[in-house]
């Protein structure tokens, strides 16, 4: 919170600037505007103070609390730490300035909004007698942001000197200055700019934000801290960054931002991103995903992901043993979402509107029908030996495509698909507030098509936010949080991995619609038609699900207890409901009928209709407490500390009914179906938390640093006596580049912090009630011979394990934060964790004989080590401002101990791979080329020439399941990196995202054969009698022959770099915006996921194989282009 | 000092809220869908749905692939793990189909089987503590479970041989015991086995009304015993020096005469119990279809029943995979054509495609049972012929095809050996609503069975006048000529009685390799029959196309092998020979 500059209270403009120059939230909320003529304000304005022994910061904290004045002041070249004994009744603010400072010492200004400047006065004696003294005179000008608002307390000194004066508000100045001297411009959070004052009499300067930010205040558990503080591993992005990626899922906007943080977007279907987020890799061999929290709360109903983009201030991200402050649940890492607030200040309102198209970035490319029918031959002859099933010529028919009836080429993704799917995005805020009340205020929009020509399949979203402050009494504030979100989820009968399985199987030699007359053609594939399926005429899933988060909170000042004390609380309700519903029903397919040459229609799907829906409801309510204290002593020893306590009930609610034999299918609720079908279903689960947990920082002049933060944490996942666990953190900072010796050597090094962590945290992300034996309803028997009826069965649930306990993570980084060379930045950690007792179910040592069902137990350890650099360089040229920064992340986690058992196959075994190495494959080294070959190798029974040659692991000369390996390779990237460039020009802004992964695998085998079509890249390299040099094997047909047994060749190197996002924009400049009523047009173009760079064909390197371990069945990845507009009243 | 005292309340107000939570209040939470313990095991009622879970995990033969696809009874047209049986690598990390199917689960997989022994454990552990008001309610459910125990084992037995002996039920406290266990004997496990029938067949009643219909009887524990004895009886279980895993020290005749003796008590307690075989329709192919689709019918002395999808109880959705692809079905598993040559001509002569008659019209005048068991060109099925005929142009060259072949629709689905399956299947099914409207259960024991276990325990011991009466009494029912032969001669009909009668109902697997012909017939190629409708409106039927080659390595692949996961968590775990 200490800046260099600290701002009292002051106008809406300079404070949407500072939004965008920085996390200054709680800076921000002190403050307001109300506009009285400042000569006449100051001079009414009567004061009353009674303080004793407070600093001058206090005391003018105090004033602008009684009144309309804001104060600005250059903190550390006045001592405002100062403590004197303030007794004034009735006075002007003219005079108790003049009672706070000495004579002489400072000069300050009181603007006509009733803003006060204050600043040292400046004393021709500091001038160096080496300047010059021949002055030119006085240069004038005005310092502006990059959107030309003036920027009020912009330091402007010449370089060399202590000589300086400070902007007006309007940010104005005047100095006196020779031409030799050089104008030093520097304000929080901007970029310094050197100007040389030459002949110039005028200068006006536009300031860059400064992407670098030492300034920051990042937000962290339970709190904030300055960049420059922080001791642990923590790492931000700011709302309007993520802004600039065309993309509804906050999740897929991170990734290349925020190193440490890996995510993979594993489809682009609208609503069901399936995006995984791992803090540092995978360092648990069950959960791993990251405890996410929402203003405060963990686990909030609705999650992250769609929160909408506008709403968000920051997002930070504990990556060390800066998340033990949330305990049991942070061994996987946080992610922190703050979200806007109001501040004092004319409202501004903002409206932000994107339209955008969407298509997949990458389809397989299949064959055509003259090709497919070669493959198809092919089959028959290589693999089965038998007679092949078209001749030539009724190959060149499919080839010259003149029968389109009998021998048709249908390209089924494009029947299918369209171009480009739309999406659009829209916002509406309003951000401002009184000194008493401040608010944000946001609603939003959200519409994302899927590729579907006629989709049934789309996503909709409305959202809406009430962020408010009060400040209820001096001592007393007051917030209430309100949000509201709509998520509507709509998708055919059938989802999306049927659609893309048939799709990407697609037979080309079947026509989707009769030529002649349109109708869909008879299920060319099983039951369905891709094309009926996919625009819903086989029926619908709705899946409608609402958010409500609502905190009410307080904060009492307790100074008058003991100053720097005070407590805070709030209560959390977290409310969401699902509602989802399936409708499904009969639908038509057109057969023909070459005797009769009709079009005859058949059915397809239930008689007369089915509906199945299903409600659930969870409530979650959070409360906390919490103690704080805040004290600087002598401006030397920085003492926080806080200890809390907070619990967490909910419970969860589900109701499931279903009906069939509808009267009609035109009404689609559950009535009017056939009660004696009638099915239904209910359940319910309730969960507990209680926890204490506290922080305690201790700085010495900012300059050594300690932290230590604990938990105590209560899980009713446990049974009595293992259910409470500490969680300890630690972590110690040393800014070196502030002692002396550091200075006067590597004083091109300005910045530069050395900083440790250790700590620990735990997991229980488990199912609940492991301790418990107990037994459930289900497996029902089906008794009564001719009519069958269920009579109920119960189970058991597991044999229990009394011994459950937390999962444990021992975490420690160490790294270090520079700035060098005025516009360089280097930031390195280095870190390891250590995961013991993993909950895993005993299957690795306990046999299936047993017949156990197993609990969860204590049984595995696993470690990640790993390391992440930031690169960032900001500078300006002329009027041309670079910003750029690259970072490298780099995590490989590795099993220790996993209770195998130690016969178990050495190449087979999980100790010591990579966490998610579940792939256990043949190990293919090649192409039997001739029989002999062949004959001389050991080889699956089935194998032939043309078909993968795989190694005889155990050599025992024969190939078997025990041959197969089980590579150190995961789908999960051990190393990512990001490239983030801006370019600033006048009015225009350019930004760019590269983003790459490597060391990331995936297994890309499709489902070809008499099934389903082959793609060109396997076609065109595959092994045959007259390419016996080929890379890929012979023909199969899905899983017969040996080279379709899973195997390391079809494993494949899944590395990429993605041009993530692209965007430019255009601010109107102020000469057009002045004639309009705005105060600020923006206009952008971007795209996300425009070019990708990677060596795997006719898959989204992000992708995953499907359910059956076949390629491409999950919906492509979106190339979004983009347009934009946001307007500022 | 006014904001003092608002300070003081707010702090007492916040300091009492805080004090009023309690740990018990916020973490003693329980499941609310989940029952204890204790109150499982105090209240009969709990105890009885306890047992019915089991009926729900005792498998069947109706997922995607059937057993019968792993040797020569079918073919499945895609591939779902038969291929370590029929393309000869199975191994101990690679079981394939037969421990339990890929696709559509079949309840059969090894771990399966051992929690349903081990939930069988469970009951006999606690059942003694439980106060039943009825105690022929209690002494029934104990001897269901007893059954089941002894069907579960059974299941193991006869594709793994011999098993542990597990009667206790293991909590995980009991490591250092569970994986020290060592295989028993194939004796010990076959005494075992029929010791426990006998038990339960002491406890059962002979047959049940109503909603109980289905649980297991005196009859059906009968029939196991008869079954087990059987196997136990065979020639690959009574080798001289054999591993005492998988068969008996030394051969014994006086086997065949038990197996006889509990075939016999098995015949005579059903026919006393009401049961017989089925005999309802004078055409002999309706009486063979319906006998399988007609639920709990008197044959049936233990069955795992399956309702209809609309109540979710729908075992399988055989009619959707297994139907000709023509009719928008999946032409899954597939008869070949090995299987179809054995069916005889209706006078009881073996058919013959040399003979010119046989081959010119190859589908009349054969056992009616033939038309029961597979579709084949020509059949009327759900409104229209099947057409599994090629059409030739004047050249020869085969130009297009029925519907129900590579020409049809879902070519990928078409039957490559010519035939369908047609058993089991239900002509009503309308293809892909995915609706299965009947009831269908999976025979595990007919009446039918026991009369041919009888026959040739009967010819084992040379008694082969009594024999013959026992086969033809199966014979007779089929409308067949009565078998007079004598000798190997008599046996090869018995032999063949038993692939026709009881052909895809899981029995072939087991008799192939009890009988020692494994490696001749399953080292046979899959073959099929080629059709070719010539212009001139004749057909001309070409056998012996290829289907799949096949192989079977003798004599590893007589018996399955242990999961190599089992033996690697307890070497002690004996592996099978030659594994």
């Amino acid at each position: 919170m200490k800046k260099n500059y600290e701002f009292g209270k002051s106008l809406g403009a300079l404070f949407r600037k500072l939004v965008l120059i920085s996390n200054l939230t709680l800076v921000l909320i002190q403050l307001s505007t109300i506009c009285v003529n400042a000569s006449v304000y100051s001079q009414n304005t009567k004061l009353t103070l009674e303080m004793k022994q407070a600093s001058i910061k206090e005391v003018l904290e105090k004033i602008e609390l009684q009144s309309n004045f804001r104060f600005i002041y250059q903190n550390e070249k006045l001592d405002m730490d100062k403590r004197v004994d303030v007794y004034v009744t009735n006075q002007t603010v003219e005079s108790i300035l003049k009672l706070l400072f000495e004579e002489g010492e400072v000069e300050y200004s009181i603007t006509e909004s009733n803003l006060i400047l204050i600043k040292p006065k400046q004393t021709k004696s500091t001038v160096p007698s080496n300047q010059t003294t021949e002055r030119q005179g006085t240069i004038f000008g005005k310092v502006t942001d990059e959107f030309g608002e003036p920027l009020p307390g912009v330091s402007i000194v010449i370089k060399g000197t202590v000589q300086g004066t400070v902007t007006d508000f309007n940010g104005a100045y005047s100095i006196e200055a020779s031409p030799e001297d050089v104008l030093q411009f520097s304000f929080v959070g901007m970029l310094s700019q050197e100007i040389p004052v030459g002949g110039q009499t005028t200068i006006d300067v536009t300031m860059k934000v400064d992407a670098i930010g030492l300034e920051e205040v990042v937000t962290i558990g339970y709190g904030t801290q300055k960049r420059t503080t922080v001791t642990g591993s923590v790492v931000s992005s700011k709302g309007e960054d993520i802004l600039k990626t065309p993309e509804p899922n906050i999740a897929n906007t991170l990734i290349g931002r925020l190193p440490g943080l890996i995510t993979n977007n594993r489809s682009g279907e609208p609503g069901y991103e399936n995006t995984e987020i791992l803090i540092r890799g995978r360092s648990t061999l069950g959960d791993n995903s990251p405890l996410i929290v929402v203003d405060g709360v963990a686990d909030r109903a609705g999650g992250f992901d769609h929160i909408d983009a506008n709403d968000i201030e920051s997002i930070s991200v504990l990556k060390d043993a800066s998340a033990a402050i949330y305990g049991s649940r942070a061994a996987n890492g946080v992610i922190l979402v703050t979200t806007r607030r109001g501040q004092s200040g004319k409202p501004t309102i903002s409206l932000s509107s994107n339209f955008g198209i969407r298509q997949p970035t990458v389809i397989p490319e299949m064959l055509n029908s003259a090709d497919y029918a070669v493959a198809l031959n092919e089959i028959e002859t290589n693999i089965y030996g038998r007679s092949p099933m078209y001749t030539d010529e009724q190959i060149a028919k499919f080839r010259e495509g003149s029968d389109p009836t009998s021998y048709p080429n249908v390209d089924w993704m494009d029947e299918t698909l369209r171009t480009f799917a739309p999406q659009t995005q829209h916002n509406l805020s309003i951000r401002g507030g009184t000194e008493r009340v401040k608010y944000f205020l946001s609603t939003g929009y959200q519409y994302q098509d899927n590729y579907y020509k006629k989709s049934a399949s789309n996503y909709k979203q409305y959202n809406l936010r009430s962020n408010i402050d009060v400040q209820a009494t001096d001592y007393l504030k007051l917030f209430a949080n309100i949000s509201l979100r709509q998520e509507n989820r709509n998708s055919p009968h059938y989802g999306s991995e049927a659609i893309w399985r048939y799709l990407v199987k697609g037979d080309p030699r079947v026509n989707i619609r009769w030529p002649e007359n349109g109708l869909p053609v008879l299920a060319p594939q099983d039951d369905f038609n891709p094309v009926t399926c996919a625009n819903g005429e086989m029926g619908y899933q709705a899946n409608k699900r609402s958010y409500v988060n609502i905190d009410l909170g307080f904060n009492l000042d307790l100074a008058s207890v003991t100053e720097g004390l005070s407590l805070d609380g709030g209560l959390y309700i977290d409310r969401s409901d699902n509602f989802y519903k399936h409708f499904q029903k009969a639908f038509f397919l057109y057969g023909y009928d070459i005797n009769t040459d009709e079009y005859f229609p058949r059915q397809y799907g239930p008689n007369n209709a089915a509906l199945n829906e299903d409600m659930s409801q969870n409530l979650g309510i959070t409360a906390n407490i919490k103690l704080n204290y805040k004290r600087t002593f002598n401006d030397i020893h920085s003492v926080s500390a806080f200890v809390a306590y907070e619990q967490y009930e909910s419970r969860y609610d589900y109701l499931y009914g279903r009906r069939q034999d509808f009267v009609s299918t035109s009404i689609e609720e559950l009535f009017a179906g056939d009660e004696n079908t009638a099915l239904n279903n209910g359940s319910a689960s309730e969960t507990g938390r209680m926890n204490y947990f506290g922080r305690f920082d201790y700085g010495f002049k900012e300059k050594y640093l300690v932290q230590f933060n604990w938990r105590y944490d209560g899980s009713e996942n446990f049974p009595k006596g293992n259910r409470f666990g500490f969680f300890p953190g630690a972590s110690v900072g040393w800014r070196i580049s502030e002692e002396n010796f550091w200075q006067d050597n590597l004083s091109f090094i300005g910045y530069f912090k050395l900083k440790g962590s250790w700590g620990q945290m735990g997991n229980d992300r488990i199912s609940k009630y492991q301790y418990l034996t107990t037994y459930t309803f289900g497996d029902n028997a089906t008794l009564g011979g001719s009519s069958p009826e269920s009579q109920v069965g119960i189970t058991q649930v597991r044999t229990a394990n009394p011994n459950v306990k937390w999962e444990v993570a021992t975490t420690s980084n160490i790294g270090f934060e520079s700035r060098f060379l005025d516009n360089f930045s280097f930031d390195f950690d280095l870190f390891k964790t250590k995961r013991e007792d993993i909950l895993a179910n005993g299957a690795s040592y306990v046999p299936d004989y047993t017949g156990l069902s197993l609990p969860a137990e204590n049984i595995g350890e696993c470690e990640t080590k790993g390391l992440e650099a930031v690169l960032g360089y900001n500078k300006n040229f002329g009027e041309l401002n670079l910003a750029a920064s690259t970072n490298f992340s780099y995590a490989k986690s590795e099993i220790l101990y996993f209770d195998e058992p130690e016969t178990m196959l050495e190449w087979q075994k999980q100790t010591g791979k990579s966490i998610g190495a579940n792939w256990l494959l043949y190990e293919a080294i090649g192409v039997f080329s001739t029989q002999e070959e062949l004959d001389n190798t050991p080889h699956l029974s089935n194998a032939q020439v043309g078909d993968l040659i795989f190694r005889d692991v155990d050599e025992d000369g024969t190939i078997d399941g025990n041959d197969r390996i089980r590579p150190d390779k995961t789908t999960t990237p051990e190393i990512v990196y990001g490239l983030n460039v801006g370019l600033n020009y006048k009015n225009w802004d350019l930004s760019m995202l590269w983003q790459g992964a490597t060391n990331v695998w995936q297994y890309v085998f499709f489902e070809s054969g008499g099934i389903g079509n082959f793609t060109q890249d396997f076609f065109d390299n595959r092994w045959t009698e007259n390419n016996i040099n080929a890379d890929y094997p012979r023909i199969y047909d899905r899983q017969v022959t040996s080279s379709a047994q899973k195997n390391t060749f079809w494993l494949k190197d899944a590395s990429y770099l993605r041009l993530k996002n692209i965007e430019l924009a255009y601010n109107l400049p102020s000469t057009v915006t002045s004639r309009l009523p705005f105060s600020n047009v923006r206009v952008f173009g971007s795209a996300s996921n425009l070019l990708t760079i990677t060596g795997l064909n006719d898959v989204d390197p992000e992708t995953t194989e499907g359910s059956q371990g076949f390629a491409a069945w999950s919906t492509p990845q979106a190339r979004v282009f983009n347009f934009g507009l946001n307007v500022t009243f | 000092m006014k904001n003092n005292i608002k300070i003081l309340y707010l702090l007492v107000i916040t300091i009492s809220l805080l004090a009023s939570c309690r740990e018990e209040d916020i973490l003693d939470k329980s499941p609310l869908t989940e029952i204890s313990e204790a109150d499982v095991w105090t209240d009969p009622a709990l105890v009885e749905s306890f047992v019915n879970a089991r009926y729900n995990k005792i498998g069947h033969g109706w997922a995607e692939s059937w057993q019968s696809s792993v040797v020569d009874e079918s073919y499945l047209t895609w591939s779902r793990g038969c291929e370590p049986y029929t393309q000869g690598y199975v191994s101990a990390t690679d079981l394939g189909r037969m421990n339990g199917a890929w696709w559509g689960w079949d309840n059969r997989a090894w771990s399966t089987v051992w929690g349903n022994i081990s939930n069988c454990n469970m009951f006999f552990e606690r059942v003694e503590g439980v106060e039943f008001a009825d105690e022929a309610l209690k002494n029934r459910l104990v001897g269901e479970m007893t059954f089941i125990r002894a069907l579960m084992y059974f299941d193991l037995v006869s594709r793994w041989g011999a098993m542990p002996i597990i009667t206790d039920a293991y909590t995980l406290a009991d490591r250092e015991e569970f994986l020290n266990v060592e295989r028993d004997t194939y004796k010990e496990n076959v005494d075992f086995i029929v010791s426990e029938c006998d038990k339960a067949a002491e406890l059962l009643p002979g047959s049940y009304s109503g909603s109980n219909i289905g649980r297991a009887t005196k009859v059906a524990a009968l029939a196991l015993k008869s079954r087990m004895l059987l196997y136990a009886a065979s020639p690959l279980m009574n080798q001289s020096g054999v591993n005492e895993l998988v068969g008996y020290p030394s051969p014994d005749a006086d086997r065949w005469q038990k197996a006889s003796d509990a075939a016999k008590a098995c015949i005579d307690a059903a026919l006393e119990n009401g049961y017989a075989l089925y005999d309802n329709y004078d055409d002999v192919k309706t009486n063979y279809t319906q006998l399988f689709l007609d639920c709990g019918n008197s044959e049936v002395l233990f069955d795992r029943q399956g309702g209809s999808s609309s109540d979710g109880l729908n075992l399988s959705y055989l009619d959707q995979s297994n139907g000709p692809n023509g009719y928008g079905q999946w032409g899954g598993n597939t008869p070949v054509a090995e299987l179809v040559d054995d069916f005889e001509m209706a006078d009881g002569t073996k058919f013959n495609w040399s003979n010119p008659d046989h081959s010119a019209n190859p589908y009349a005048n054969r056992d009616a049972r033939l038309y029961a068991a597979v579709l084949s060109d020509g059949d009327e099925w759900m409104g229209r012929e099947v057409e599994t005929y090629l059409i030739a142009d004047e050249s020869g060259t085969i130009v297009s095809g029925g519907k129900d072949t590579r020409y049809g629709q879902d070519n990928w689905n078409a039957s490559i050996t010519g035939y369908n399956i047609r058993k089991f299947m239900d002509e009503t099914y309308q293809t892909n609503s995915w609706n299965f409207p009947n009831p269908k259960n999976w025979i595990w024991f007919r009446l039918g069975e026991q009369y041919l276990n009888y026959a040739e325990a009967l010819y084992q011991q040379g008694l082969e006048s009594e024999a013959r009466e026992a086969l033809n009494v199966i014979r007779n029912r089929a409308k067949m000529p009565d078998v007079t032969d004598s000798g190997d001669e008599l046996w090869q009909r018995i032999v063949n009685e038993r692939r026709v009668e009881l052909c895809f109902e899981e029995h072939r697997y087991f008799d192939v390799r009890r009988w020692m012909i494994a490696e001749d017939v399953l080292n046979r190629n899959a073959t099929g029959v080629e059709i070719v409708l010539n212009p001139d409106g004749t057909k001309k039927y070409t056998p012996g196309i290829l289907v799949e080659q096949r192989q079977f390595n003798a004599p590893a692949m007589y018996w399955m092998p242990i999961p190599k996961s089992e033996t690697d968590k307890n070497p002690n775990f004996q592996q099978n020979p030659n594994y």
